[in-house]
This record gives structure tokens, C-alpha cells and sequence, in this order.
């Protein structure tokens, strides 16, 4: 911007575009400059130092630390902290998020140990192993607290000029206090303050930090040490609540951070007088889970605001709230879909704050919820708790059986299918049982299966019913019936409609009565020919059930002694009108031209996969109706034709039909007829077609490319002839010349108008013809 | 006639014989150079703005199918009487 304000040769209407741009930020600023927003997106990373163990965790979960040597979980400046003992460091990986060249703010509460007689490292960044740093703070010796940079003239931090260390005066020993390091890239003024107070600042020589963007390899981020060979000067005492923004904040809102030196959290809404009371939300939730229930409840305790309003913002993702009121609390709740999350994820709460002097904005502490897996399969050692058991038994003489599963297919899912999983399991050595667990054992659990399973002597049957819903108490013992090859056949069930057409889909269930027991015999769902094949016994009797979306169920009771079924489903069903469906056809000739006076043989070929077609054909006539052909076939399918001649016609249209359900169903295919006078191959049209193409710049080449080519050519062809045949006769040169002037310019029309149209040529002839005459009179 | 005049009586037979196959051939070969050109079922050659430079360069090979073909066949017609006396 002060770039373009120091441009002389910025117009009248640039001035007042950035006159208003300027004016339109103040207006901006006007509103924001007293509100510490750190949910402004200018938080880069915030490490609260807050961990028993593992990983030094970054509340954006960016740029995570780890810990070497620290001692964590102990009490601190906010919550816990890590004690450093002058060997210990937090090593936090080089990333582009933390190289930072333009404005910035570090800040860390330190707590040193003992009084220094040299640097000690309390967080900070280099740029390069051997030097630079891009950002620093540390405690020198006599307990000068230091901040340190390097400026540099590029916005990507290099060609990196001299340090700029910026001290104040000493602090104690054992007590807390806040670094805060800002820089303003804009001013290019970087200051330090200690516990909330200005200390010191300076201008810097460039607007940019230093942060070596283009070198290969850049160390990390450090806290108690930055662990690199120019500089590894441990730190001794305790670190705590360290954070880098992407903004220069104000001294206001650095005091609001210090607390009165008290300390807060970035990120408590505690700064706009609204407190968190209590957040309830389970630690832990699943894949798939659907009841994820997350409520905050918030005091407003000393501004008064008008409106406060909440979003949640789950693992990156924005969730609006439902918000309760009462004379002491606002609760916002909110239930999530998981999804297909897994590991730690974390949410907190953006508020939106009104009152009487303006609109704030703050947000809740970060909250962590482990997202934890789903998993169903045959039980092990460890899938342990039973849901479903599955035994074998011969149908005729209810002896136990054992039975193979050659196939068997699981989706299952916890509370709302929005998103499910997937086991299959194959056995092929017979067993008596067969014993599938799920974990976690406090859900319940969905499950969509298709078993296949068969024994020797005994034809597969498979086992599909609906989604059946499986609870935590006892396992659902279930026994599969198998029947032997001698005692059945095999029964196919067709399911159609009312318009006898095939019903995919549908479920069919075969049960019958064994020791006054009604049990399942085999289920399934037909396919896309409306089928499905049981192996049933005949002398008994069996129940049919069908059901299918949008029809009334079915329900029969049958011996099943003959090969097929055809079951009607009646009811409600969902009148099919589409009679495009299944329907192709092919049309020749395939091309969208033809010649005149030709003779085609048109011809419409159709098929079907769903509709019996029960007429089609079609008619030829011209562009003004005149009909000159027609054709059809009573079959279901097939091919008729024409032979054509196109004359003179302009258009060849060929309307089409087939009839389906009585239904009509007619389409128009057109050929336009194209002549060929004018066409025909001629010598003269090779020279139209290069004039031409030349005039549309073929392959890039201009007029002025095409006559420089030609005089080359010209120039190259008469050289060479002449000097072949030793002409030195000046009439005879020319005369080659001439011709190929003749040939390019009048033939091939490549050599510019001068003038007159084929100057050029008539000068050469001219020329070459005196020449002659000045030879003869010699 | 000597047995070299007859020989050379049998060469202008021959390259004349090649001569005339070869133009009924080239009448074969006319309208396949028209229908290649023509528009629509064809090149497109009469559009040059609607044709890529590839194309128009196929359509300028097309066009001189038919001069090269006469080369041939009087190059042929020509070798089958100039070559008993070379």
C-alpha cells in the first residue's frame, strides 16, 4: 500500500479507490482495536504445556512437541507445566506455520530457577543452525530478560542483516513472570514487554524477519532449548502457557493476557466477562456414533450483554448450537454426527458477544474427545464380548450339524446408519458354532448380514434378513437350518408387479413350524430379474412373506413342490412410466451427412431389457414432410430397414418408434444431405486450398513468413540451378527466377501485392525479357 | 521392319498400354479425392476456418494425389519406351 501511495504515476481514481480502502480499514479497525480476538485465525500455535505425558500438545494440534527430559505435571503458572533442569528441552519440528517473516507475537510465562550467569533459552526459533534467529526470548546473564531477532529486506526472510536484542531490567528468581515479543511489520518496530508492561522497542532495519525460506533445512522450534550448535543454552526452572500469533498484539490486550498477573488461558472467554462453568461431553465416542451430545454452560459475569451467541467448532468443522437460558446460566448444546473420525479430536466454542458498545468476539477453552473404533467380527482373544451365535441343524431330523460359512458379509453400524462398516468372514472346515463379537461392548449394534453356509450332504442356503438389531444383555443365539440333498429341491420365487414387471428387491422369507416353533428356513433378496432360489423341502408346509418398498407385504402358505413361483405383489405400487428404461436402439447410417443422389439403406435395430416392445418401425421423409418410405415389426425387438436414394433432397429425417405398455414412444433422427459440386478435385483446386489456407495462418506462418520462405526458396532454387548447369548468363538466371516468382506469387499467390496485383511478376518478366533482348542484340 | 524397329514398336505399345490403364485408374481415384475433400462425410478442405492446420495439410496432400499419380503413370509410360534405348 505504501508502495502504491509513493507511485507518481497513481491516477485520480486509484487515489480515492485507496483513500476509501484506507478509510474502510479504519472503520474495521474502529471496531476491533479493543477486542483481543485470538480466534481470528492469527493463532499459530498455542502449547498450554498442560500434558501428564506423551506428546507436548499445540491446542491447534499443528505443530506438536516432544519431550526430552522435562518433567511434566507439575503445578504451574495456569494448570500444569514442565520443570526444565538445565538439560531438558521441548523440541517442537520445523514447519511453515511456525517460519514467520512478517508481524508476530510470542508469549511465554517463565519461572526461573536459580540466577543466571549465562543465556537461558526460554522458547524460541532460528533460522539456520549458525545463527539468525527469526524469534527469541530468553533470560541473559544477571537475569536480563532478552528478546531477539533478525530483520530482512525480503518476504521470504532472507539475506538476513544484523541481530536486534532488545533487554529489560532483571527479574527475580523463583516467581513467574510474562514475556511477550512482538513485531509490527508495517513499522517495523520491535518491542518486548515483561509481565504485561512495555519494556523496550526498536525499529528494525527491513520489514521482515528473518526466516531463511529458501534454505534447505531449518531447525525447530525450541522451549527451554533451541538445541542447535550456534546456541544451546538450556534453560533452568519451569515454562508455561507459550503461544505464537501471526499478529502484533496491542499493549491493551497484552495486559488482559497477563491478568493482573494472574494469568489466563488464550482462549477463555473469561477476558469478556463470560466464565465457563461447566462443559459436558463424553471423553470418549465411536466411529459412526450419532448422539455425540456437547454442552457448554457459560456465566455472563460482568459485561452486560444484550445477545450472546455460540457456534461449536468440532475437529475444523463449524456446528451451530441450541441455546438455553436461564436467570443464571446460558447453555449452548449441540449433537454431532462422528462420522468416520478417529483418534483425539478436539472442539471448543466460538461466542458472539452484543452489548451496548459494540460486538465481541471469544471462545471457550479446547477440549480433547477420543474418537474411538467400532469393530465386529468372529469372536478372539480380543473380541470377547458375544453378540450373535449361529448354530447348524438338519431341518428333516433337527440333529445338529456341523456347517462351513463359505461366505458371509456384515455392515454394521451403532445408532443411525449414517455411516457403517464392513466384515466379511469365510470358513471352510465345518464347525458346530460360530460365535461373533462386537466392541464396545456397552453399544448397541446394527447389523445387515447375508450368511451363506452349507455342510456336506446339504446344499448351501444363505441366511439375509433385515437389519437386525443386536443389544448389549445376551447374545442372540440363532440356528440355521440345513436341508439334505435327498429331501428337497430347489424352489425359485419370481416377485413382479401389477404390470408383471420384475421386482428387485424385494425380501423374501421362508419359515415353516419345527417343534412348534416357527424358525426361518432361508431369506433373500431378489435380484435384478425379480428371483431369488431356495432349497426347500416339499412336504411340508412353508410360509412366504415377501415385502418390497412401496408394495403391500405378501403372504402365503405353500408345500413347495414345484421348480418356480410367480408372486404378484399388490397394494401400492409405484407406477413404472418410464418406458425408456431397458429400451436401446441403433440407427444407421451413422453419419450425420450424406451425399446426394446416393442410396442408403437406413435401418433401426432395438432391444430390451425390462419392457416387451410390442411394435416399432419407423418413416423417411424430407425437410417439407414428404413421407418416401415406411417399415415396422410386430416383434419384441429386432431390425428393419430401407434402402434410400437422396436425390436432391436438403434433409433426410427419419421418424422412429416403439410401442411398450400400449404406450407410444417416437423419436426423429435427421442427416443433412450435402453436394459435392464444387468439390470435385480439379489441379487448380490445390492452389485455391494453399491461397486459402495461407490467408488462415496455417501452422502459425504469416504473409510476411510465407514471402520471406519464398524468396528463400527462390533465391536457394535459382543458386543451385545455376550453379549445377554453370548458367552465368544473366537473361537465363533471371529467367529461372521469374518462373518461380510466376509460380509463387500467381500460383501459390505467397508473395505481397505491390502495388499492382502480381507486380512482381510482370517487373521479373519484364526484366528477364530485357535481358534477353540486350543478349540478342550483342 | 528390323527386329529393332519392332522392339521399339512394342515399347511405345507397352508404355501407351500403361498410359491409358493408368488414367482409367485416376478415374477410379477422382471421386475418393472428392468424397476425402467434400464437406461432412469428408475433410471439410472447402472450410478453412472451421479445420485444424493438421487437417488442412491432409487436404493439400489430398490434392495433389491426383498430379502425382499422373507423374507416376508418364514416368511409367515414359521408362516402358525411353528404357529400350537407354
Amino acid at each position: 500500500m505504501r508502495n502504491c501511495f509513493q507511485n507518481k504515476r497513481l491516477g485520480g481514481q486509484g487515489k480515492v479507490f485507496m483513500l476509501g480502502l484506507v478509510l474502510l480499514l479504519a472503520l474495521f479497525s474502529m471496531n476491533l482495536v479493543s477486542a483481543f480476538n485470538w480466534t481470528d485465525g492469527t493463532l499459530v500455535s498455542y502449547w498450554k504445556l498442560d500434558e501428564a505425558s506423551g506428546k507436548v500438545l499445540d491446542v491447534l494440534n499443528l505443530n506438536n512437541g516432544t519431550n526430552n527430559g522435562a518433567t511434566p505435571n507439575l503445578v504451574g503458572k495456569i494448570n500444569k507445566t514442565y520443570s526444565f533442569d538445565g538439560n531438558d528441552y521441548i523440541n517442537i519440528s520445523n514447519s511453515s506455520s511456525l517460519r514467520i517473516a512478517g508481524s508476530m507475537s510470542l508469549v511465554a510465562w517463565a519461572n526461573l530457577s536459580n540466577s543466571t550467569t549465562s543465556e537461558r533459552t526460554i522458547v524460541g526459533k532460528y533460522s539456520t543452525a549458525s545463527g539468525h534467529a527469526n524469534y527469541y526470548l530468553s533470560i541473559n546473564n544477571g537475569n536480563i530478560p532478552t528478546a531477539r531477532v533478525y530483520s530482512s529486506p525480503s518476504a521470504l526472510g532472507i539475506e538476513c542483516d544484523a541481530v536486534y536484542s532488545l533487554t529489560s531490567d532483571a527479574v527475580s528468581n523463583n516467581s513467574w513472570h510474562q514475556y511477550v515479543l512482538t513485531f509490527n511489520s508495517t513499522s517495523k518496530i520491535l518491542t518486548f514487554y515483561v509481565d504485561g508492561v512495555y519494556k523496550n522497542s526498536t525499529t528494525l532495519n527491513y520489514a521482515y524477519l528473518c526466516t531463511n525460506m529458501t534454505a534447505s533445512a531449518m531447525p525447530p522450534m525450541g522451549i527451554g532449548s533451541i538445541k542447535i550448535s550456534a546456541w544451546d543454552s538450556n534453560f533452568t526452572g519451569e515454562i508455561d502457557e507459550v503461544a505464537i500469533f501471526n499478529k502484533t498484539l496491542s499493549q491493551f490486550q497484552i495486559a488482559q493476557l497477563n491478568n493482573g498477573s494472574s494469568g489466563i488461558p488464550y482462549g477463555t472467554g473469561d477476558i469478556f466477562g463470560i466464565r465457563e462453568n461447566s462443559v459436558n461431553y463424553s471423553s470418549q465416542a465411536y466411529h459412526s456414533d450419532t448422539n455425540n451430545y456437547l454442552i457448554i454452560n457459560i456465566t455472563n459475569t460482568t459485561y452486560s450483554y444484550t445477545s450472546i451467541n455460540a457456534t461449536l467448532v468440532y475437529n475444523g468443522t463449524v456446528y451451530p448450537t441450541t441455546k438455553e437460558t436461564d436467570s443464571k446460566y446460558t447453555k449452548f448444546n449441540t449433537t454431532i454426527d462422528i462420522g468416520t473420525n478417529y483418534g483425539i479430536k478436539y472442539f471448543f466454542w466460538n461466542f458472539t458477544l452484543v452489548n451496548a458498545t459494540g460486538t465481541y468476539y471469544s471462545s471457550s477453552l479446547y477440549y480433547p474427545q477420543e474418537i474411538l473404533d467400532i469393530d465386529f467380527g468372529i469372536c478372539n482373544s480380543t473380541l470377547t464380548s458375544k453378540y450373535i451365535n449361529f448354530t447348524f441343524k438338519d431341518e428333516g431330523s433337527l440333529s445338529v450339524l456341523n456347517a462351513t460359512i463359505p461366505s458371509s458379509t456384515f455392515y454394521y453400524w451403532i445408532n443411525n446408519q449414517i455411516e457403517n462398516k464392513t466384515y466379511t468372514f469365510t470358513n471352510n472346515t465345518a464347525n458346530y458354532d460360530y460365535s461373533f463379537c462386537f466392541t464396545p461392548n456397552t453399544k448397541n449394534i446394527s447389523i445387515d448380514m447375508n450368511v451363506q453356509y452349507a455342510s456336506e450332504g446339504y446344499p448351501q442356503r444363505v441366511y439375509d434378513p433385515n437389519t437386525i438389531n443386536f443389544t448389549t444383555t445376551t447374545p442372540t443365539n440363532t440356528t440355521l437350518y440345513l436341508l439334505g440333498t435327498a429331501d428337497g429341491i430347489y424352489v425359485t420365487f419370481q416377485v413382479v408387479n401389477p404390470a408383471n414387471q420384475r421386482v428387485e428387491g424385494a425380501l423374501i422369507t421362508i419359515t415353516r413350524e419345527i417343534l412348534g416353533a416357527t424358525v426361518t428356513i432361508g431369506s433373500g433378496t431378489t435380484g435384478s430379474d425379480g428371483t431369488y432360489t431356495f432349497w426347500l423341502n416339499p412336504d411340508y408346509l412353508h410360509d412366504i412373506t415377501v415385502n418390497a418398498t412401496g408394495y403391500s407385504s405378501y403372504v402365503a402358505s405353500i408345500y413347495p413342490t414345484q421348480s418356480s413361483y410367480t408372486i404378484s405383489l399388490g397394494g401400492t405400487s409405484i407406477a413404472d412410466t418410464d418406458y425408456t428404461k431397458g429400451i436401446s436402439w441403433n440407427i444407421y447410417p451413422s453419419n450425420n451427412y450424406l451425399n446426394n443422389g446416393t442410396t442408403y439403406n437406413f435401418n433401426y435395430t432395438t432391444a430390451t431389457a425390462y419392457w416387451e416392445i410390442e411394435e416399432f418401425g419407423f418413416t423417411l421423409e424430407n425437410e417439407n414432410g414428404i413421407i418416401y418410405a415406411t417399415t415396422s415389426a410386430v416383434t419384441n425387438g429386432g431390425i428393419v430397414s430401407v434402402n434410400l436414394n437422396t436425390k436432391s433432397n436438403e434433409t433426410i429425417k427419419m421418424k422412429y418408434y416403439y410401442i411398450v405398455n400400449g404406450t407410444y414412444q417416437n423419436f426423429t433422427r435427421s442427416w443433412s444431405v450435402i453436394y459435392l459440386v464444387g468439390e470435385e478435385w480439379s489441379l487448380s483446386k490445390f492452389f485455391e486450398d494453399i491461397q486459402t489456407y495461407s490467408d488462415t495462418e496455417m501452422f502459425g506462418m504469416t504473409p510476411f513468413t510465407l514471402a520471406v520462405l519464398s524468396f528463400l526458396i527462390i533465391f536457394i532454387t535459382t543458386g543451385l540451378l545455376s550453379y549445377q548447369f554453370s548458367v552465368t548468363n544473366a537473361g537465363v538466371i533471371l529467367f529461372i527466377a521469374s518462373v518461380m516468382i510466376i509460380f509463387f506469387d500467381v500460383g501459390l499467390g505467397f508473395l505481397p501485392n505491390v502495388g499492382e496485383k502480381h507486380l512482381l511478376s510482370w517487373l521479373s518478366v519484364i526484366i528477364s525479357m530485357a535481358l534477353f533482348f540486350r543478349e540478342g542484340l550483342k | 521392319m528390323n527386329k529393332k524397329g519392332q522392339t521399339l514398336a512394342l515399347s511405345i505399345m507397352m508404355g501407351i498400354m500403361i498410359f491409358v490403364v493408368g488414367m482409367l485408374i485416376m478415374n477410379f481415384l477422382k471421386p475418393e479425392v472428392t468424397t476425402a475433400r467434400s464437406v461432412g462425410s469428408g475433410l471439410n478442405c472447402s472450410y478453412a476456418g472451421n479445420i485444424t492446420d493438421g487437417t488442412k495439410l491432409t487436404c493439400l496432400v489430398f490434392d495433389l494425389v491426383i498430379p502425382y499419380w499422373i507423374l507416376i503413370i508418364v514416368s511409367a509410360a515414359g521408362g516402358a519406351i525411353l528404357g529400350r534405348f537407354l
